[in-house]
């Protein structure tokens, strides 16, 4: 019986082994990865954009992913939790722009870089909100697009491709943008 | 006390005053406490309201900031809450708690998360007077985003407390001071009477001056009260005029009685003395023609004659007898007296000696104490030895062997009682009063001889001693005559006579 209780060595070694494991949980939970940073802001711009009322009309929310998806279940994680617009919201992963005529929001991934013009001009003023981590998206045309600032995950806003496709991105969203492009056509 | 200005400070004004100033004090306390209660839930509900819709539109305006975990943004939100000076802190938490964005007024801790219920959406909580404590949740689309949660001072509410306080206390002060002043104006209608009479009543018993009255004010009760306590006087002031008129005449009366009985027996004893002294010389001319008839015509008168002539001298001799001892008698009330101490055994011994030389040939045992002194008159006291000795000897002559006793014994008080005892002829005790009346006699005077006056002189030199005198006896058992001697009394005679 002796034998089986754990001497004094073997309980620190255990107590050290538990505390690392411990902080390692701790330290992962205490920074989370940056995709499930940006799966959750894309299901918060939802929240805070305005679609035109036939865009939204009877169907869930619909969030579009357009070529490789880097969020994976993160998204999908999101998306189950909650509503936005108080209707459920629906994931949609796409590899081509075509198939984008039910998204209400289309994250373009990085892989779509070389199709950027395409797409706009197929999304071009129908009420999409079109979000990308792609360099200088919003200069290029895009609505929002994520920055990094240090660590943590920011966003840009250009308001007149979203004016021009309907949208209209609320005083709150405008607030925490790093960069908010006015055009100055009003 | 004095007369004027009493019924403002008498202490029946001064109560009633006191009991109109409690009352009014403790209504107008009650009715400030339960206003000021009342007002104090109102304004603290409505700052618990006002706080909490701060906290809500911080919540509103921060589900970006915490949506896309900016907290830049959120602590600029929360510095917007610098324009309302009483917040002292707020934050922004996460829905795990953690802090996320803070606000402080002044320096310090971050403030900790609120103890929010899981489910409640507002919470509040005052700390004393000191701070409230408001927590709002946040949420967009029924997800919570997080908490409000805002820490401000109660100053308005303490301040309003303060006021209210101080407003009561001055108003309590204030009106205590009116209630008095009405009541002392009042209540002057009965407290001015009331304290009239009282002051009265204390005049009366100090100084017996029934003759004042009081002022007859006021009604009811009080007015009643007046007016008895004057009619009372009233009657007091007239059974005291007619007690002192009645006890005036009395005195009156007394004086003319006692007046006029001096007089009438002044003039009884000068009628007396001079009756008595009168009728000695028609006596003396009896006696001396009677003896002169015997003597000169010895030889011509026959025995029936000279028989008859000799009782004539013989009752004018007891007649002369009578008159003398009628004079002392009355000279008795009239002598001035001089008291010394008088040696009574000597006295006893000298009144013996005489008797045994007036009558040698009876056997008389006789006892005298020794060393009897007493302080008295010595000539009236010699007169009342020779009295009650005389009579010892006169009616202890029919006994063979005759026994006289003179003595002292102790009376009832303890004070010194003197006596004279016989075993002769006594007397029924039934007459023992009568002996001292003048020409009282209880044996005939062929049994034994005497005027009759003896014992009334004994009795009137005894009185003027202060003493009394009384006798004991039996029929054929013999008598004891006792007398008592205290101070020597000089009113009944006139000075100088």
């Amino acid at each position: 019986m002796a034998a089986l209780v754990p001497g004094p060595r073997a309980r620190s070694l255990a107590l050290v082994l538990v505390t690392w494991l411990l902080t390692g949980i701790v330290a992962a939970a205490q920074a989370p990865a940056e995709y499930q940073v940006k799966a959750a802001y894309l299901f918060g711009f939802g929240r805070f954009v305005e679609w035109p009322a036939a865009a939204v009309e009877n169907s869930p929310f619909t969030i579009c992913v357009l070529g490789d998806d880097p969020m994976g279940h993160w998204l999908d994680d999101v998306a189950s939790t909650g509503t936005i617009r108080n209707r459920p919201v629906r994931v949609q992963r796409l590899t081509d722009v075509e198939g984008a005529g039910g998204c209400q929001m289309v994250f373009i991934s990085a892989s779509e870089e070389l199709r950027l013009a395409r797409i706009f001009a197929a999304l071009q003023s129908r009420p999409v909100l079109t979000v990308s981590d792609l360099p200088q998206f919003v200069q290029r045309g895009g609505m929002v697009g994520f920055v990094m600032a240090g660590s943590r995950v920011r966003f840009a806003v250009n308001v007149p491709p979203a004016q021009a496709a309907g949208l209209s991105l609320s005083p709150e969203l405008l607030r925490v943008a790093t960069t908010v492009v006015r055009g100055g056509q009003r | 006390m004095t007369a004027t200005g009493l019924p403002r400070h008498s202490p029946v004004a001064r109560q009633l005053a006191r009991i109109n100033m409690a009352a009014s004090a403790s209504a107008l306390l009650l009715a400030g406490i339960v206003l000021a209660a009342y007002d104090f839930i109102t304004v603290r509900d409505t700052l618990v309201a006002n706080r909490l819709v701060q906290a809500q539109i911080v919540g509103s305006n921060s589900t970006s900031a915490l949506t896309f975990d900016d907290d830049r943004v959120a602590t600029e939100i929360l510095g917007a809450l610098r324009a309302a000076p009483q917040i002292q802190a707020a934050a922004l938490f996460r829905p795990d708690g953690a802090l996320f964005a803070s606000y402080q007024r002044d320096a310090g801790n971050p403030p900790a998360f609120p103890p929010l219920p899981p489910d409640a959406d507002l919470w509040h909580q005052t700390d004393g007077l000191r701070a409230l404590h408001v927590a709002t949740r946040v949420q967009l689309e029924n997800q919570t985003l997080g908490f409000v949660y805002i820490r401000s001072e109660l100053g308005d509410l303490r301040g309003r407390l303060l006021a209210y306080t101080g407003i009561l206390l001055v108003v309590a002060v204030m009106a205590s001071l009116a209630s008095q002043w009405v009541a002392r104006v009042s209540m002057r209608s009965i407290s001015q009477p009331l304290g009239e009479l009282a002051e009265l009543a204390g005049r009366l018993s100090a100084e017996r001056d029934y003759s004042v009255r009081a002022t007859a004010t006021g009604h009811g009760e009080v007015g009643v009260l007046v007016s008895a306590f004057n009619d009372m006087l009233a009657q007091i002031q007239e059974r005291d005029r007619s007690l002192r008129d009645s006890h005036d005449l009395l005195e009156r009366r007394v004086e003319e009685r006692t007046a006029a009985l001096n007089a009438s027996n002044r003039e009884l004893e000068a009628f007396c003395y001079s009756v008595s002294h009168d009728l000695r010389s028609p006596l003396r001319s009896i006696d001396g023609f009677s003896q002169a008839l015997l003597e000169d015509y010895a030889d011509t008168l026959n025995d029936e004659a000279t028989d008859y002539l000799g009782r004539i001298r013989a009752a004018t001799q007891r007649m002369g007898t009578l008159i003398d001892d009628l004079l002392s008698l009355s000279r008795i009330s009239r002598t001035q007296l001089t008291s010394k101490p008088v040696d009574l055994t000597a006295m006893a011994r000298s009144v013996i000696d005489d008797c045994r030389t007036l009558s040698p040939d009876r056997q008389v045992d006789v006892v005298i104490a020794e060393g009897v002194t007493v302080n008295g008159d010595a000539r009236l006291l010699r007169q009342v030895m020779d009295n009650l000795l005389g009579n010892a000897w006169k009616f202890s002559s029919r006994q063979p062997q005759a026994r006289i006793e003179f003595g002292m014994t102790t009376g009832e008080r303890g004070e010194p009682v003197y006596f004279v005892k016989d075993n002769g002829a006594g007397f029924d005790p039934a007459y023992a009063q009568r002996l001292f009346g003048v020409f009282q006699r209880l044996h005939a005077m062929t049994e034994f001889p005497g005027t009759g006056v003896g014992l009334a002189i004994v009795e009137r030199i005894i009185q003027r001693h202060s003493g009394r005198v009384w006798a004991d006896a039996a029929v054929g058992k013999g008598a004891t005559f006792y007398f008592t001697i205290g101070a020597l009394r000089n009113d009944g005679a006139p000075s100088g006579a």
